[in-house]
């Protein structure tokens, strides 16, 4: 899977290009963790190309919300399809992360 | 969770008996059943013995009156008399009527009981026989014990009734005198108390007190728990909301070690996960400037506090800018340290974006404005040679062209409020004659205060004297003072620009006879895009940039700017310059 790193300013926004599955989701989790602790946390995740998850991906979402939670920082998540929101509330996880509409609304939320 | 019931004490119970109540009360008891058992015995005696005493005199008597019916004469009844007398332990014995005989002391007779049968005498008369017994009736020994035992008894029971009213009614006055004190507000148990020795209502009085003191020290105790365990809670939740801030928070000792810092200020000091604490915190941070002012902290060389930024970006645009507040926090006699450490990358490049976009807009609009402006002259100028255009159309163009100058100030100010931020202000060192400054200043102004109905008034010393400088930046300065004064300044009122000079100074005032600015805003409107808080003011444009560009080019200069003023009486901006010029930059 391709993940594209793109600055918004001093935020660095990740982009993955398809579903978060099994080895994919643990590639983005390792890179979302990395490019968190170079940008001091400053981390959105553009969740426009990803049209599904498996527990996988779920599990590498928990895992960067949590290590952002330890440097009191939330995970935002931005443009999740509405498949990808229902399999977060469903799981009842959805509340470990900060939704915006759009990368920018999210990237402002840093302001 | 389980939630903890509080400990009530038990409802106040039966005050015990007081050991000297309880032996009073069994030893009247004991007293009362002592002398109704001896009255009850001394009767029974009594009775009993007079009962036996009584019967035997009837046998007696009946025995008697068959002994006299047999007698044959006087000589016979006395001979059965006196055997009969003999022995038998009787006082006397009589036979009244004819004929009259006795045996014993006739004289005892009256003070004794007897027994009298009706018989016949040897005569043939009626007589009665009467056997007198041998003690008297009121003598008997029980009446010499039950009298005096009747009579003790009757004096104790009344000497401890009257010792018991005594010490009853002495313990009620007591608990009257502490219930008075107690309405008056004395709570002290001590002061409360019934007086030691006053019998039982007052002991029970002071046990009850004694209870209550114990109550409220349980309570109290209970009071304290509850704090103490609430504080403990309230510290555990104060660790929980600093461990999700967002802003790195790390509390120092005395000697500059952590003792606490959140995940935050290990994540942005760039050691996500590690336990900081006992670290030395000048040793966190690769920062010169931070470490420096953490050491000295921690030698005590210093206890203000202290804002460092530091810029730790990297060219890829990793890393960040950090904003460090170091302060002291006082608890007793000692004093521990605070760093708070707040992200504030994104906001600076939020801000050198909104800067660029300004400057850019700047240079973009203040081309065509000049432009205009230039060909605006030009139009004016030909016209008046030619005179074919009408005065209508003349007055139009001039304030057109008044209306862009003003356009092209404005942009002027943000241009250089944005070249002041970026740090790219800079400043020429012209010879600035400040005479001419001034007189220019007063044609730019004079039209528009004539038309307005304001009294423009430049009062100036004969001689004035050049100093170096950037003209254009200081002439903005004094545009923006002057712009100010006239355009806060109702009609009818006065504008006086005056100056002086020293070896040391030039200073120029701007006074008006305005609406003034109250004393809270008078500091704040040098701040950018402020204005004052004045309803009077919100129909008059203005952007907030122009004080603060003036007070910002004559710092660069050296020099400042005040401010005197009062509502509704006007104000005074005074710009301060160094004559001889020490230009900042």
């Amino acid at each position: 899977m391709r993940i594209e790193e793109n600055k918004h300013g001093a935020v660095t926004v990740l982009a993955p290009g398809g579903p978060l599955v099994g080895d994919d989701a643990r590639s983005l989790r390792d890179r979302a963790l990395a490019a968190a602790e170079r940008s001091l946390g400053r981390l959105v995740l553009d969740a426009s190309g990803v049209a599904y998850t498996d527990s996988a991906g779920l599990e590498a979402l928990v895992d960067i919300s949590e290590r952002l939670g330890d440097a009191g920082q939330s995970f935002r998540i931005a443009a999740a399809n509405e498949t990808v929101r229902e399999v977060l509330e469903l799981t009842e996880i959805a509340s470990l992360f900060e939704h915006y509409e759009d990368v920018n609304a999210a990237v402002r939320s840093f302001l | 969770m389980t939630q903890e019931v509080p400990q009530v004490r038990d409802p106040l119970p039966t005050p015990p008996r007081h050991p000297a109540l309880r032996a009073t009360v069994a030893l009247c008891a004991l007293a009362f059943a002592t002398l109704v058992t001896a009255g009850w015995a001394a009767w029974a005696g009594f009775s009993t013995a007079n009962s036996a005493e009584t019967a035997a005199l009837e046998r007696r008597a009946d025995a008697l009156a068959e002994l006299v019916a047999t007698c044959a004469d006087r000589d016979d009844l006395a001979q059965v008399l006196e055997r009969a007398l003999a022995g038998s332990g009787y006082a006397a014995i009589t036979v009244e009527g004819e004929p009259s005989a006795s045996a014993g002391d006739p004289a005892l007779s009256a003070s004794r009981r007897f027994a009298e049968r009706s018989v016949q005498t040897p005569s043939a008369q009626s007589a009665a026989v009467r056997v007198y017994a041998r003690d008297p009736a009121n003598s008997r020994w029980i009446n010499w014990i039950a009298a005096p035992v009747a009579a003790i008894g009757v004096l104790a029971v009344c000497a401890f009734t009257a010792r018991l009213l005594v010490r009853e009614l002495g313990a009620l006055a007591s608990i009257r005198t502490a219930l008075q004190a107690f309405s008056a507000g004395e709570r002290s148990a001590g002061a409360l108390a019934a007086g030691i020795g006053r019998g039982g209502l007052a002991d029970a009085w002071n046990s009850m007190l004694d209870w209550i003191d114990e109550a409220r020290a349980e309570a109290q105790d209970h009071a304290a728990d509850e704090a103490l365990r609430a504080s403990r809670e309230g510290r555990g939740e104060l660790r929980d909301a600093c461990d999700a801030l967002w802003i790195g928070l790390i509390v120092l000792d005395q000697g500059g070690s952590v003792r606490y810092a959140n995940g935050a200020a290990a994540a942005l000091l760039g050691l996500p996960g590690q336990d900081l604490a006992s670290r030395q915190a000048a040793d966190l941070t690769t920062d010169d400037a931070v470490s420096a002012a953490l050491r000295d902290f921690a030698r005590g060389a210093t206890r203000q506090r202290q804002i460092i930024e530091s810029d730790r970006r990297s060219i890829e645009g990793d890393g960040g800018v950090l904003r460090f507040s170091i302060r002291p926090s006082r608890r007793d006699d000692t004093v521990a340290g605070l760093v708070l450490i707040e992200d504030i990358t994104q906001h600076r490049v939020a801000e050198s974006a909104r800067s660029a976009f300004v400057t850019q807009a700047a240079h973009e609009l203040r081309t065509p404005l000049t432009n205009i402006r230039l060909y605006i002259e030009e139009l004016i100028d030909e016209d008046g040679e030619s005179g074919e255009v009408t005065e209508d159309r003349k007055r139009a163009l001039n304030v057109i062209n008044q209306e862009t100058r003003r356009l092209e100030r404005i942009v002027a100010d943000m241009l250089s409020m944005s070249e002041i931020e970026a740090g790219q202000l800079s400043i020429r060192h012209d010879d600035v004659a400040v005479m001419n400054l001034l007189t220019d200043l007063q044609a730019d102004f004079e039209a528009q205060a004539r038309e307005r109905g304001i009294t423009l008034t430049l009062d100036l010393p004969p001689k004035l004297p050049t100093i170096k400088g950037d003209r254009d930046k200081i002439g903005l300065a004094l545009h923006n003072l002057a712009g100010n004064a006239l355009k806060y300044t109702e009609r009818g009122g006065a504008v006086t620009i005056t100056a002086q000079a020293d070896a040391e100074t030039v200073r120029i005032d701007v006074n008006d006879t305005g609406i003034g600015i109250n004393a809270d805003d008078a500091e704040r409107v040098f701040e950018k895009f402020v204005r004052a808080r004045d309803t009077r003011i919100e129909s008059v444009p203005g952007t907030g940039l122009g004080l603060a560009l003036a007070r910002e080019v004559t710092r660069l200069h050296g020099g400042d700017v005040t401010l005197v003023s009062e509502v509704d009486h006007g104000s005074t901006f005074t710009i301060t310059l160094p004559a001889n010029g020490r230009a900042a930059a």
